[in-house]
């Protein structure tokens, strides 16, 4: 018996995974195993002893402080996971997660610097979505207009953002009080978000994820979310239909870009306090990993989200408790990124 | 019967395939009931019966999908257990599914190469060139028409060595043009000595292309491998369907006379999807309570005129109206009380992953909303509604649209787009494609329910006997040019013709 794969096993269940739980479970298991196994050869080259390495990193995470370090971390990758979901939905690619936070963070920092009082906190949220959106907005309003591909124009936006950050905290905005280094001036207290209860983590986390719950509300049980299934998959259909296809992938972009917007801010008042170079620690880029690992699911990538962030502060531990470099751990994103696309890709029939 | 074999060149008279007594119970269902069927090398052998006859089962038996419960199965004379479809290609035995399981995200080559090891590119460009398949092998099979997934699995079958070719409703997910260019492909098979099995419900198709052909109705043959030129159609379908259809009443109450068109176009062109014009200089009415039938070659302008009555493609000249409203686009079509049977519901209305309920929220003037959301408890109701009124016995409104059949789609579309009581104009591309017999009745009645209820109505199809049948008029499409309107009654099919190839009349 040959194991050639048969018209008839194509159609199989192995292929066109159900998507039910336990399935689901079985291919995460599996594809986090796979990548952990060469996680581990990985660490062997580098005479480090994987199974104490693993075991370090995994106890590491799960002490108190750590647990926080990963609630703290995950909160803007869960909002600007969403930034990728919600888009997604309505079959746009929205790869300037990065760009957005930036901007998110800029925009709140702006606000910040001008308004002070109760009144500012709020108003720097307000401003980080809106400046998220105003990124996002660049990139729909192309595609819309002349057709420009959205996954290349945000992604390019990223590179513009970025400068844009860079000019203002080395010229307009930079702190005159700081010891010279590139920062706009720490925001004030009442400018930052309060903490959850004695923890050392910010509200940020409770936005998050009531936007995260938001977003699967929207995309489940609204119109708005049928629309932009509808539109994401079938744009013929849906014009058809008499809907109106580029209001909703406009919508559907600034709502992204808008979530991306509040992570930068969150991000900022949370924990940073100042603009810096190196602010978002690649949120945006890790949150479209999370989002493509739950396949654009909602409460999937929330998971996803807190996942990567407990390897990121685990990658924290392995440098210090290995001397390995912590973007040793970038490797083993990539590499569960790989195994879940790789081994679980849905082939769907068409 | 003698013909070449195409492996050895020696003459034969031997069936490539011939099954005898085949049984097959599903539960409760007689699928299969003795069935004996057999494929000559170099004929055409067309399987023909209504939904459920057992057509789809009979040749999976003969695939090996499923296994005989008695019965027995030989290739070129010798007996043979067909356990599985890897077995059947070993014997010579290749079948392209109703549903085409080609994998999306391969290429071509990749999805062949799964079938047969080590093939390559080059090879697969020589085979389609040597059977006359457009088939680009680089090409990713999500990228495909459906038509052009065909072929790709055509060529498949026929590299994995196979003589006896079936084909499982080739036609009913297909385009006109592409069932042209399909039935060349199998003239070319015939000619090189392959057995083909061919299932479809058009009598036309099997009076194109099949040498002979063998009925099923409820699992058992009705008329066995006969020649379809000694019987009427009358006949074949009484064969299939169990009971003579009678033809649709000629007598019909005409149009009322002098009321304002409810379609109208003056002097209308309009570009094709590849930027040149397709649509030209058409001025054509339809009054409420005419059917309008649409003649002409596949690819005539046909699609670009039902698209601008329904305000899906703009008029690059003249004005298009209903009644008496200038069109101005989908939503306000569809607000207006325009309804469209797609003429490619694939490429154009089925949305994947969407149930057929959902489906139907989008046929939908105005959406019922239940606070932010879309009242699906009352599209359900709606829906149970229109599949009473229309009585297509459509899928289970859970099933996903994108998985159905050809057929299964298109009661869908007919559901949706007949079922509104309101409608002032309907525009049917093709509305019978995939449907058997007794549907395409069921349907043809509906177009003219709709008709009899005061809207206006405009049906493409190739099939001029129906056309003749159903329309009050016939209008007869030549490269984008109205070649003429001929009134339905008494209609002169060689003054059809002629106006379709151009002639003058
Ligand atoms: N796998 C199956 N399980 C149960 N019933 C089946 C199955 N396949 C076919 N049937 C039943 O057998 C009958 C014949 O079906 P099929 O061969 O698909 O008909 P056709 O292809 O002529 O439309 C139908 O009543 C159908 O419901
Ligand atoms: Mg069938």
């Amino acid at each position: 018996m040959t194991t050639q794969l048969t018209p008839d096993r194509v159609a199989s269940p192995l292929l066109a995974p159900k998507s039910g739980f336990g399935p689901a479970l079985a291919r995460w298991v599996g594809a986090l195993a796979g990548a952990i196994a060469i996680f581990s050869i990985l660490l062997l080259t580098k005479g480090a002893d994987p199974i104490a390495t693993l075991v370090d990193m995994v106890v590491s995470t799960t002490t108190g402080a750590s647990i926080e370090q990963i609630v703290i971390k995950a909160a803007p990758l869960v909002l600007a996971a969403m930034a990728v979901v919600l888009p997604a939905r309505a079959g746009l690619a929205n790869v300037g997660g990065e760009g957005q936070v930036i901007i998110g963070a800029v925009a709140g920092a702006g606000v910040g610097l001008v308004v002070s009082g109760p009144a500012a906190l709020p108003l720097m949220l307000i401003g980080g979505a809106l400046g998220g959106a105003l990124w996002a907005g660049l990139a729909v309003a192309l595609r819309v207009t002349v057709g420009v591909n959205e996954a290349v124009t945000t992604l390019l936006l990223n590179y513009v953002a970025l400068d844009v950050m860079l000019y203002l905290i080395y010229e307009p905005w930079k702190d005159a009080n700081g010891s010279g280094q590139p920062a706009t001036p720490p925001l004030a207290i009442e400018q930052r978000l309060p903490l959850v209860g004695g923890t050392a983590v910010h509200m940020g986390i409770v936005l998050a994820l009531v936007a995260a719950a938001a977003v699967w509300l929207t995309l489940r049980h609204t119109s708005f979310g049928f629309r932009l299934s509808v539109v994401g998959g079938n744009p013929e259909a849906a014009r058809r239909a008499g809907l109106p296809v580029a209001r909703l992938l406009v919508t559907a972009m600034l709502l992204g870009g808008a979530l991306a917007g509040l992570a930068g801010v969150i991000h900022l008042a949370g924990i940073e306090f100042k603009l810096r170079p190196g602010l978002t620690t690649n949120i945006g880029y890790i949150a479209f990993l999370a989002a493509w690992l739950a396949r654009h699911n909602p409460l999937p990538a929330v998971a996803a989200a807190f996942m990567l962030a407990a390897i990121t502060v685990g990658g924290d531990s392995l440098q210090l408790d290995s001397g390995l470099p912590a973007a040793t751990v970038n490797v083993l994103m990539a590499l569960i990124l790989l195994a879940v696309l790789g081994w679980t890709a849905k082939r769907s029939t068409s | 019967m003698t013909l070449t074999d195409p492996r050895t060149g020696a003459k034969t008279d031997i069936p490539l395939l011939a099954v005898r007594g085949l049984t097959r119970r599903f539960g409760e269902v007689l699928a299969n009931d003795a069935v004996d069927f057999d494929v000559r090398p170099g004929e055409v052998h067309a399987l023909v019966g209504e939904n459920g006859a057992g057509k789809s089962t009979l040749l999976k038996l003969v695939y090996g999908v499923h296994r005989p419960d008695s019965g027995d199965i030989s290739v070129e004379g010798s007996p043979v257990t067909v356990g599985s479809p890897a077995q059947a290609r070993s014997l010579g035995i290749g079948m392209v599914f109703q549903d085409l399981r080609l994998v999306p995200a391969l290429s071509v080559t990749e999805n062949i190469a799964l079938a047969v090891r080590g093939v390559k590119a080059r090879m697969i460009a020589d085979a389609a060139a040597e059977h006359g398949l457009a088939v680009d092998p680089q090409a990713r099979v999500s990228h495909l028409s459906i038509g052009e997934r065909q072929r790709a699995e055509i060529l498949k079958v026929l590299m994995t060595g196979s003589r006896i070719v079936i084909l499982d409703e080739p036609t009913s997910v297909l385009a006109p043009q592409e069932v042209t260019a399909l039935f060349a492909v199998v003239e070319r098979l015939r000619a090189t000595g392959y057995g083909v099995v061919i299932v479809t419900h058009k009598l036309n198709e099997v009076r194109a292309i099949a040498d002979r052909v063998t009925v099923l109705r409820g699992g058992r043959v009705i008329l066995g491998g006969v020649d379809p030129g000694n019987y009427t159609d009358a006949e074949l379908v009484e064969a299939m369907v169990g009971r003579a259809v009678p033809s649709l009443p000629s007598e019909r109450p005409a149009p009322p006379d002098g009321a304002a068109a409810v379609l109208a176009l003056r002097g209308v062109s309009a570009y094709g999807e590849s930027g040149v014009i397709r649509l030209k200089d058409v001025t054509l009415e339809v009054r409420p309570g005419e059917l309008v039938g649409v003649a002409g070659v596949a690819g005539s302008g046909q699609r670009e005129l039902c698209e601008v009555a329904c305000g899906l493609r703009p008029a690059s000249s003249g004005v298009v109206t209903v009644a008496g409203v200038e069109v101005t686009g989908p939503r306000q079509a569809l607000a207006g009380g325009v309804c469209d049977v797609p003429e490619d519901p694939l490429a154009d209305a089925v949305v994947p992953g969407l149930t057929i309920v959902e489906h139907m929220a989008l046929g939908l003037p105005k959406v019922p909303r239940r606070r932010a959301n879309v009242d699906w408890a009352d599209v359900r109701r709606i829906t149970t509604e229109l599949e009473e009124r229309v009585g297509l016995q459509m899928a289970a409104g859970h099933r996903k649209v994108a998985e159905l059949s050809g057929g299964n789609v298109q009661r869908v579309m007919l559901t949706r787009a007949l079922g509104r009581g309101d409608s002032v104009l309907v525009v049917a591309a093709y509305p019978s494609r995939g449907l058997d017999i007794a549907t395409t009745r069921r349907t043809q009645e509906l177009l003219l329910e709709r008709r009899a209820a005061g809207a206006a109505v405009l049906v493409v199809s190739e099939d001029l006997d129906e056309l003749i049948s159903i329309s009050d008029r016939i209008a007869v499409m030549h490269d984008g040019h109205l070649a003429g309107i001929v009134p339905a009654r008494g209609a002169d099919r060689q003054e059809i013709g002629s106006l379709m190839l151009g002639g003058a009349r």
